[in-house]
């Protein structure tokens, strides 16, 4: 009986990674509301906090902002805290900014365009900045670990996991003081046994809003993450499964009360079943 | 949920009303109730999860018929609640209940102390995982030896081997304690 207590102290032999990136203001593009974002630094900097609150290392997790965060910083980053990695250790990833879908070079997409997050040194003019979900896949494809988690928050960022909501009762409406984040498209990051959340689904937009000063979705998690909100079953542990339940109910309730332009629909690809992963600690 | 469990009933009743018919062609006709306790041992697909041992109990209801010689066949309709793993390496594999229906297959002999019975038995649960708000299909194949003079009516040792997708090992140990319901004994009868 003892093997389902779960206020037994963990044995572990994990050790953790985790990459940051939030992106307001964009070398290239202009002021918001048709280019810079206002509150993606902001996401990034709380998510940050709330880690470290919740059992994290300072040493353990890397926080790229602004002007740092460029396609080489991201992808060097990203790539050292892969290759670190082994079986048993945990990698989080979040990414706040924009995302956008360029033609698909390769051939490889059902529907001709490849997604991609979009790097502070993104020029319009010139697509090589992005980070393609294909260079993704090809980073991810090293990865040691099945243990973690990799959350967007980006327009249509669903469709990186190919989850399409096409069809079903979203409602447009125009309101001025929200920034849509990115143009997005559909797609697919072919990371099939890693964890993947995203701010929406394929079709839609992720909100900003000054009413929290955050994207709604990162407003949710940290406040999933805030006193253990998000602790569905009081163990004392935030779960991924937890967090995302958490974050996805209050994101589609909010965007469905406050008349933004379309409802949030967040999404998630979690390949394992009956199992769940502890992000706190 | 609800639907489903009727439907395993329904097809529990079944099952047992061709017992009745050819109950008159037995030595025995066997209906039984057992606890159960016992350890499923789990390991989901994938470099970084390791097997887990978790703590399962539940309740079943059988049904046995003996024809006149060593096999018998019955079948076995069981509520069992796994409970969670431990949280070494920050995963667990969550708890869950499950309804199973298990035909079983076996045979059966007496030696001066014990009664012996060897099952096979093959069929599919419904598990509801409540945390995860998810029912699954889990289909299993097991063995048992039923000691007959122990406890009230008899132990049952079991061992179940079940197929999940994701899952490489998923495997039950179980010991029931039997308590007979009803039992229709042609041979004492005559």
């Amino acid at each position: 009986m003892l093997a389902s207590c779960s206020f037994l102290p963990i044995q572990s032999d994990t050790d953790f990674y985790g990459l940051i990136i939030g992106i307001n203001d964009y070398t290239y593009l202009p002021p918001p509301p048709k280019g810079d974002l206002l509150y993606c630094e902001d996401d990034a900097s709380s998510i940050h906090s709330s880690l470290i609150e919740n059992g994290w290392k300072t040493e353990e997790l890397t926080l790229l902002l602004g002007s740092n965060a460029t396609k080489t910083n991201i992808n060097n980053i990203l790539i050292d805290r892969i290759n670190q990695a082994n079986e048993n250790d945990f990698i989080f990833v979040f990414f706040s900014g924009h995302g956008c879908r360029i033609s698909d070079a390769d051939g490889d997409e059902p529907d001709g365009l490849d997604e991609a997050l979009v790097p502070v040194d993104y020029q319009p003019a010139n697509s090589s900045p992005l980070i393609t979900d294909d260079e993704l896949s090809f980073i991810f494809s090293a990865c040691g670990t099945e243990k973690g988690i990799f959350i967007i928050d980006a327009c249509h960022s669903g469709g990186v996991i190919n989850k399409s909501l096409a069809g079903t009762n979203i409602r447009v409406k125009s309101i001025d003081s929200i920034t849509p984040k990115g143009s997005g498209g559909s797609g697919d990051l072919t990371i099939t046994n890693f964890p993947v959340m995203t701010a929406c689904s394929q079709n839609e937009y992720s909100y900003e809003t000054g009413a929290f000063g955050h994207g709604v979705f990162s407003y949710f998690l940290l406040e999933g993450f805030q006193n253990l909100k998000a602790d569905r079953n009081k163990d004392n542990y935030i779960t991924i499964r937890e967090l995302f339940n958490y974050a996805e109910n209050h994101t589609e309730t909010y965007t469905s009360m406050h008349a933004f332009p379309t409802i949030q629909h967040p999404a998630m690809r979690f390949p394992m079943d009956l199992l769940d992963i502890l992000i706190t600690r | 949920m609800i639907k489903k469990i009727s439907i395993l009933l329904i097809i529990f009743i079944c099952c047992i009303i061709p017992h009745a018919i050819f109950a008159e062609n037995a030595n025995d006709v066997h209906i039984n109730a057992s606890l159960f306790s016992g350890t499923s041992f789990l390991h989901i697909e994938g470099k970084s999860f390791d097997t887990k041992m978790v703590p399962v109990a539940g309740i079943s209801l059988s049904s046995y018929f003996f024809p006149r010689n060593i096999f018998f066949y019955g079948v076995e309709l069981a509520y069992m609640y796994s409970f969670k793993s431990n949280y070494n390496n920050y995963y667990y594999y969550d708890s869950y209940s499950s309804l199973s229906l298990l035909p079983h297959l076996g045979i059966h002999f007496q030696t001066p102390s014990l009664t012996y019975f060897f099952l096979l038995g093959g069929g599919g649960s419904i598990s509801f995982s409540r945390y995860l708000s998810k029912n699954y299909f889990i289909a299993s194949a097991g063995a048992g030896i039923y000691f007959k003079k122990f406890f009230i009516d008899g132990l049952l040792l079991s061992y179940n081997h079940s197929f999940f997708k994701n899952f490489t090992v998923f495997e039950t140990l179980k010991v029931h304690a039997i308590i007979h319901l009803w039992r229709k004994n042609q041979s004492s009868s005559k």
